[in-house]
């Protein structure tokens, strides 16, 4: 009796189940809907089901995806932190999903997809050989991306889709030959494991504000972009999305080819390459002076008439220098996470060096850029200071954000003089450590000097030898000084007469001739007063954020606050030059002075331009970078 | 107190699944599901100040949705087949039983239980939801009538319910 009333309870359940997943896929009679409605009126058990029902198709329907797709995605997650930036890009993603699925809904629904690389794997796995599988609606990449960003939040998401998807999809045996048989190199590189057989084009996912050259197609988001066909990118950023699952971001001006569907050939310019999971492994850059393989890892290549250098991220890349035309050896090295390699003309030999990450745009880079044209000014701050960075007169940039803050570690993120240049926290700590506080955005961090008297600490950066020939100088930061006193900004200085540059300002409770100004000290001078100038006392109200500049041109001495040219001073000497380090928050004790004259304060984006910046100049910064 | 960007996007990936499966179940149209949740989550950024924790969040979230989801089927359609006013109203109360129980599919039951799968039904399974086809579709596929395919597929979704259900409990069990 039980036996009998279970089997008609599963054949009531058999019969709703059905009627729900023939509504769910848009199946269902207007008839069928009426009966499922009234079903889910009177019984709540049934309206239970449904729910629970749809959570679980939703979940298979996540759960069947390429794995490519799943790994990348969960590797985004690891780090919470850049939860928003995933968002960002999945919102971007499903955007242009949305505009692709618009497009086909406009064709007929008789128009066949391509069939893709899944009915290959289909075919295997139900041994099928000569059957061919057309899907109806084709399963965008970008859903993937999506699915698996959201499973992948549960970290153990991706594990899911891997698993699942293994199991529906067993692996099949390599068809083509491996990566290192196509590049031909040799020695670690063959050790890469083979890469998926290509089955479509690179698609240019995304693109911000793109400069194509003159004569050439505009290529567009959602584009496929065709192979061995040289583009020429002068200015702007794309995303590339490769068939085997490397994402490259391409940064203007660039000139780069397809030369297969896992190969990049970089003529000139700058991409950013992420390669994660097995598929993507062994995708490869090339550009005039090396090869570089990727063995599942993040890295960025830049290349010039110069040379070409590879920065890795995280995993590890093989650089192959390639043999010039004097035939000399080529020479290939494996470069772990934190280290870069340099190929110059001429040169074979690969010169390692530390990776300069906040030089190159990577995925999050990309997302701020995108936001930056929406009009957010934390983001347009962000992507100008990218673009700042490039400044062949910037000598050194110190933005004090995380991606450039390592414990005591303050890096230089000028591209000219990256890996160099970095500081050190140094002076009276703990005591009067200086700490990261968020700066004058929300989401962006600053340096705060807090000393104590003068017990201070400082960021010391240690000399070099790009500070010895300059004829003209910019020095320039927003600082948000403490009610009663600045302090001094940046120096570099030996002594009270040897001054290669210092930039201070000061508050209501100095001495009157310094009270609320800014000054300027650079000089080899016979006194200790001569190297300085200060500007009008115009601070009065400056205990918020405000950018201060000072500029040396020529003998003269200009100061600039909040992109406003204030003051004008004749230089006393010309500039200056000694060999000590720069100090950031402070200035050396010396003989006259009591102490290193601290900052108390914040100081964000500190930068030294060995040119005068124009007034034009520092009112667009001032104006891009303003909170 | 209101809620910060930070969890409000992380409420928004983390309940995506049972966001995307709610509005599912009103406009019937997976892909049209997709974009109205693309369309919520912009909505949920610009009014990011309005929330004061998750479970409002994914209230509001939810009637926003079914807003826009009955609007874009209306654009679509002149009489558009819709699940009624009241049912909706009924369903609520389950997602929120849903949202409070964090309701996922458990990731290692449901690998167990596909493996358990017959080769038939993990075959449905893959044109269903690797290929995305459905109906007449994916009867032709399979050589078998629509109402036959329909009637495996529930059976399938049964016993995978019922598989997930024993294995967690067998899991709960021996831990």
């Amino acid at each position: 009796m039980n036996e009998a009333a279970d089997n008609l309870i599963r054949r009531e359940d058999d019969a709703f189940i059905e009627l729900a997943l023939c509504y769910l896929d848009n199946e269902a009679t207007r008839e069928q809907i009426e009966q499922l409605d009234q079903v889910l009126k009177e019984s709540p058990v049934h309206r239970q089901q449904f729910v629970t029902l749809a959570i679980q198709a939703q979940c298979m329907a996540e759960a069947v995806r390429p794995p490519a797709e799943a790994q990348r995605n969960y590797g985004k997650l690891e780090n919470e932190d850049s939860c928003a930036d995933v968002l960002m890009e999945v919102l971007e993603i499903e955007r242009e999903a949305a505009r692709r699925r618009a497009q086909e809904r406009k064709r007929e629904q008789s128009a066949s997809c391509p069939v893709d690389s899944l009915d290959d794997r289909l075919r295997l796995f139900l041994g099928e050989s000569n059957e061919s599988v057309v899907p109806v609606r084709h399963v965008v990449i970008p859903r993937a991306a999506v699915y698996a960003v959201i499973g992948g939040l549960v970290a153990t998401a991706a594990a899911l889709v891997l698993a699942v998807y293994t199991m529906l999809f067993p692996p099949e045996p390599p068809r083509s030959p491996t990566i290192a048989e196509n590049s031909g190199a040799s020695g670690p590189v063959a050790a890469i494991p083979p890469a998926a057989m290509p089955i479509s084009a690179t698609r240019l996912v995304a693109a911000v504000n793109p400069q194509w050259a003159a004569g050439q197609k505009q290529w567009q988001a959602g584009e496929q972009l065709p192979m061995h066909q040289p583009f020429e990118l002068m200015n702007g950023l794309l995303w590339l999305r490769f068939d085997n699952g490397a994402e490259v971001i391409v940064r203007g001006p660039a000139r780069f080819e397809l030369l297969s569907p896992t190969t990049l050939s970089l003529a000139s310019g700058e991409v950013f390459t992420r390669c994660e999971g097995p598929s993507a492994h062994g995708f490869i850059v090339q550009t005039p002076y090396a090869r570089i393989v990727d063995i599942g890892t993040e890295f960025g290549v830049r290349t010039d008439d110069a040379g070409t250098e590879a920065h890795v991220f995280s995993g590890r890349i093989v650089m192959t220098s390639l043999p010039d035309e004097s035939g000399v050896a080529s020479v290939t090295v494996p470069l772990d996470a934190g280290s870069a390699g340099r190929v110059t003309l001429g040169d074979p030999q690969i010169r390692t060096m530390e990776a300069a990450r906040p030089t190159f745009i990577g995925r999050n880079d990309f997302h701020t850029h995108v936001l930056a044209e929406s009009g957010s000014r934390y983001h347009r701050a962000m992507a100008f200071s990218h673009e700042l960075r490039r400044d062949p007169a910037l000598l050194a940039y110190y933005t004090f954000d995380a991606d450039s803050m390592d414990q005591d570690r303050v890096r230089n993120v000028a591209l000219t003089t990256a890996g160099r240049l970095d500081g050190i926290v140094t002076g009276a700590q703990p005591t009067a450590r200086p700490v990261v506080m968020p700066g004058r955005f929300e989401q962006s961090r600053a340096l705060n000097f807090t000393p104590i008297g003068n017990l201070a600490a400082w960021v010391e950066v240690p000399h070099d030898s790009v500070f010895e020939s300059i004829e003209e100088l910019t020095l320039m930061a927003w600082v948000r000084r403490a009610p009663h006193d600045g302090g001094t900004i940046v120096s570099k200085r030996a002594s009270d007469t040897q001054v290669s540059f210092q930039m201070s300002m000061f508050g209501p409770q100095r001495p009157l001739i310094y009270t609320n100004a800014l000054q300027f000290g650079s000089g080899n001078a016979a006194s200790v007063r001569e190297p300085f100038v200060r500007s009008d006392p115009v601070l009065e109200n400056k205990n918020n954020w405000c950018f201060v500049v000072t500029t040396y041109r020529q003998g003269i001495v200009n100061f600039y606050v909040d992109g406003e040219l204030i003051t004008t001073r004749k230089a006393p000497l010309p500039l200056g030059f000694c060999d000590s380090p720069i100090r950031i928050g402070a200035a050396p004790t010396t003989l006259r002075t009591s102490g290193p004259d601290p900052f108390q304060g914040s100081i964000d984006e500190l930068a030294i331009f060995n040119r005068a910046l124009s007034p034009e100049e520092i009112q667009t910064i001032y104006q891009a970078t303003r909170p | 107190m209101v809620m910060d960007q930070y969890t409000i996007v992380r409420t928004l990936l983390r309940d995506r699944t049972r966001l995307l499966a709610y509005i599912w179940t009103i406009v019937h149209d997976e892909h049209l599901a997709e974009d109205i949740y693309q369309e919520l989550s912009e909505l949920v950024l610009r009014k990011q100040d309005h929330f004061q924790d998750e479970a409002h969040l994914l209230r509001w979230a939810r009637r926003a949705a079914r807003f826009r989801a009955i609007r874009a089927l209306r654009q679509r359609h002149s009489a558009p087949m819709l699940l009624s006013d009241e049912t909706l109203d009924l369903l609520e109360s389950h997602w929120n039983d849903a949202d409070a129980q964090r309701q996922q599919m458990p990731i290692d039951a449901l690998c167990h239980c596909l493996s358990k799968l017959s080769p038939y039904a993990r075959r449905i399974i893959t044109f269903r939801y690797v290929h995305n086809l459905t109906g007449d579709s994916l009867a032709q596929k399979l050589r078998r009538s629509r109402n036959t395919v329909y009637v495996a597929m529930s059976r399938i979704h049964r016993t995978l319910a019922q598989c997930i259900r024993r294995y967690e409990l067998t899991q709960s069990r021996s831990s």
